[in-house]
């Protein structure tokens, strides 16, 4: 009977542990190729190392699938159970043939490290039964948990990705040191290098972790004739894959929120900088110089003054308690008008470099590039990406001339008649037009928007660019349910069209640049 | 229709399957609800019910693929919640849907199956093979659902089994092969006095194969017995109508019942001696009944004739 059953899964999935023995000598081929080899400190065991930590929990994923899930699925379990065979045994069967299939891959994980680090790593009998003992008890803790989440059916695939984000997340934003634990730290990084002492607590809470989890898992397949197994292995219905994209979502924004937490931004600091802290934003200025002339002093110390008296009048403005840091740097080898972005993570703040020494603290393109850079950082660059763009540009093109009558536009922009759908595709707008041309349309609308009376302008904008995003997926929700056209119908009950139409008038009334 | 078979052996006091009170709910839902069937050696019994009457529970309980909540099953003289492995060594059981695995060849499958069963015979299996005309290396995903039963049944029959259990063996197929398939199971057990019981819904079906019958409705036993009692029990009743209320006398109850202008048509169960001294009222009329419409009555009511 039981060679029978044996005889059947090996014909059934022999074919398929074949190609997975393949696809981890492939696998090793490609480490040794990648010179994964050299980088790993010369060891062939550091490769194996690695194999059993990313594609020999895959193997045993697919292994596990095969003999139970799919079972399931097929539902060719029925016709087992019917025949005159306890389902105890059916399991047991399964259970120990994907336990073989798992240590065979590890024997042959061994060989392939051995062929490849016969001439370089010294092999003693101690330091070989020491891998085969520690990468054993690995294989079969990957089998026991493959084969107990094939039970769970549909669920399968999220339990083993909730398993394994979760182990990921407590190790990098818990602090929890999941790499040291048990099962973890047999194939951890002195794997491959120590050579005399077993790891007698880890091989013990490693086989004590697989008792309960195939324990679990034989429960599963036994409790209730295995209806929970078969009722398990049904397809999702469409009310269950709601609640799990929702659930999913909700447990992305959490684990985000985690990482936000627990995740260090260091704070910028740059040498020798003249720092202004006015309490809303924190302005430092300094030289990409060796020895910063007293004209460069003077000129770090005028524009972080400058842009200090800019970010602070723009804050109250905006109704902003808090701006990220802004850092001016000064080169030498900028050209005038030249700008260059430093990139930095959103929470750092912004980095801007250009030469200060020729650029006075009053130039328009410079507030107009800080405050369009430190408003979109303040914002997670959520402005940048989105259809709101055109406010963005816009307040920082307007802002540095507000309260004046704007430049005049270009005969091209006064020739278009953009809608209130180019301002929803503000993208593909900017994309076909001249920057300078989409940038004053946008300033334009900004300025349209005084005719709905200072105060509704004032509070779009500072709704729009004033208010204060979480850096996860909390920010994109809350763009989702609160979109720019319903802040702007709520300050000043115009719709996109409306306004596009306002500031088209506007425009035409203008007088065009030649 | 067959009769028993005259020889008392076949028919002893001591059933081969026996049922009592069993009992299997999903989630609050009773699917077989305290049912009590004997099946005596040798007979072909039809256990006729609509669907979702609880026909595959009940079976798929007997077989052991799901545990039964309450009641006892006595299978060959052995008394257990659920069969045993050597119970069901004795037992060849079709399914409604053949799971078989679809890359085995006929042949693989057989041997397969044929590592369970002490008893297998290998040169039936390939006689039946070829009465069925299955090719042996065809493999179970190339073949249609009429030679899948038929593969079923192949398998079933090759352990020489005492008790053959098929579950709505024909669900699925065309008439033509129905047919085809129920004959070779009536042939069989004829030729070979293999104790079958089958399920069906197809009234026709059981009426031409089954010697007693079982009606299962809403996870309970409705009747059990022969063909012949349940036909003279039940009768259709046509009564002409009245202002008064027309009761009916102890023991006779009322199945169905429909009036129309000038008449009230019932249709009724009572035992053969109560109809034999029933006196007919004046302007009634009594009709024997075929099986479909005593069944199609028997599933509208709730009450119990057994």
């Amino acid at each position: 009977m039981i060679r029978g059953l044996f005889t059947k899964e090996l014909r059934q999935h022999g074919g398929l542990f074949f190609f997975a023995l393949i696809l981890l000598a492939i696998g090793m081929e490609m480490m040794i190729r990648m010179n994964l080899l050299v980088r790993s400190g010369g060891s062939a065991f550091a490769l194996m190392n690695m194999m059993l930590w990313v594609l020999f929990p895959l193997v045993t994923l697919i292994l596990a699938n095969a003999l139970i899930a799919a079972e399931f699925r097929q539902r060719t379990q029925l016709f087992l159970e019917a025949l005159p065979l306890p389902r105890w045994l059916m399991l047991t069967v399964k259970y120990l043939l994907g336990l073989t299939m798992a240590l065979l891959s590890v024997v042959v994980l061994l060989v392939l490290s051995w062929i490849v680090g016969v001439e370089t790593d010294a092999i003693t009998r101690r330091f070989a039964l020491l891998l085969i003992i520690k990468a054993s008890a690995w294989a079969a803790f990957c089998w026991a948990v493959c084969f107990s989440m094939a039970f769970l059916g549909r669920y399968r695939v999220i339990a083993s990705v909730t398993l394994v984000g979760g182990l990921i997340s407590a190790q990098q934003w818990l602090g929890m040191k999941v790499n040291r634990f048990g099962p973890f730290e047999l194939i951890g990084d002195q794997f491959a290098y120590e050579r005399s002492t077993l790891p007698i607590t880890e091989l013990l809470i490693t086989l004590a972790l697989i008792v309960v989890v195939t324990a679990f898992g034989f429960m599963l397949g036994l409790v209730r004739d295995a209806t929970l197994a078969t009722m398990l292995s049904e397809k999702m219905s469409a009310r269950e894959r709601a609640t799990f994209i929702i659930l999913t979502l909700v447990a992305l924004m959490m684990i985000g929120h985690v990482k936000e937490q627990h995740e260090n931004t260091d704070p910028l600091s740059l040498p020798g900088s003249i720092d202004i802290d006015n309490g809303v934003v924190t302005i430092s200025a300094a030289a990409a110089v060796n020895e910063p002339t007293d004209l460069e002093k003077a000129a770090l110390k005028a524009h972080a003054s400058a842009a200090d008296a800019l970010l602070k009048e723009v804050a109250t403005y905006l109704r902003t308690p808090k701006l990220p840091p802004l850092f001016l740097v000064h080169r030498r080898d900028l050209e005038k008008g030249e700008i260059e972005n430093g990139d930095l993570d959103s929470r750092q703040g912004t980095l801007l470099r250009l030469n200060l020494l020729i650029t006075p603290t009053d130039d328009h393109k410079l507030q107009t590039e800080i405050l369009y850079h430190h408003l979109g950082a303040h914002q997670h660059f959520r402005k940048h990406l989105k259809d709101a763009r055109w406010v963005l540009r816009g307040f920082s093109a307007w802002w540095p001339q507000r309260g004046r009558a704007l430049s005049a536009p270009s005969a091209t922009l006064v020739s278009l008649t953009p809608t209130g759908d180019d301002l929803r595709k503000w993208l593909t707008f900017e994309e076909g037009q001249d920057e300078r041309d989409a940038a004053d349309y946008a300033a334009f609308c900004i300025h349209t928007l005084s005719q709905a009376g200072p105060n509704a302008q004032q509070q779009f904008l500072s709704s729009a660019l004033g208010s204060t995003y979480s850096h996860d997926g909390r920010g994109s929700l809350r763009d989702l349910f609160q979109p720019l056209t319903q802040l702007l119908n709520e300050a000043t009950s115009w719709t996109l069209d409306e306004l596009a139409k306002r500031a088209n008038c506007q425009l035409k009334a203008k007088e065009v640049q030649p | 229709m067959h009769d028993l078979p005259a020889d008392p052996t076949l028919t002893p006091l001591e059933p081969l399957l026996a049922v009592r009170g069993l009992r299997r709910h999903f989630g609050s839902m009773p699917a077989v609800d305290g049912v009590d069937l004997n099946v005596y050696a040798g007979e072909i019994y039809g256990f006729l019910g609509i669907n979702g009457a609880g026909k595959t529970t009940t079976i798929r309980t007997l077989m052991g693929i799901i545990a039964a909540e309450a009641g006892t099953i006595t299978l060959m003289g052995e008394t257990t919640r659920r069969a045993t492995v050597e119970q069901k060594r004795r037992i060849g059981y079709v399914s409604q849907e053949q799971n078989f695995y679809p890359w085995m060849s006929c042949r693989t499958l057989g041997r397969f199956v044929r590592s369970f069963y002490p008893t297998w015979d290998q040169r039936e299996f390939n006689r039946l093979l070829a009465v069925f005309s299955i090719p042996e290396e065809r493999r179970v995903s190339h073949l249609s659902g009429g030679m899948r039963a038929k593969l079923a049944l192949a398998l079933a029959l090759a352990p020489k089994p005492d008790l053959l259990i098929l579950d709505e063996p024909t669900a699925g197929l065309d008439p033509v092969a129905r047919r085809e398939f129920m004959d070779i199971i009536v042939e069989e057990a004829r030729e070979h006095q293999r104790t079958t019981f089958f399920s069906s819904h197809l009234i026709d079906e059981v009426e031409r194969c089954a010697d007693r019958i079982g009606i299962l409705h809403a996870g309970r036993m409705r009747f059990e017995g022969r063909l012949e009692e349940l036909r003279g029990q039940v009768r259709r009743l046509i009564l002409p109508k009245t202002d008064e209320p027309q009761e009916m006398p102890p023991g006779f109850q009322i199945w169905q019942e429909r009036s129309n202008e000038a008449a009230l048509e019932r249709v009724v169960q009572a035992p053969q001696e109560a109809w034999a001294s029933f006196s007919l009222p004046e302007g009634a009329e009594v009709k024997h009944l075929g099986l479909e419409e005593i069944f199609i009555a028997c599933v509208s009511t709730r009450r119990s004739l057994a």
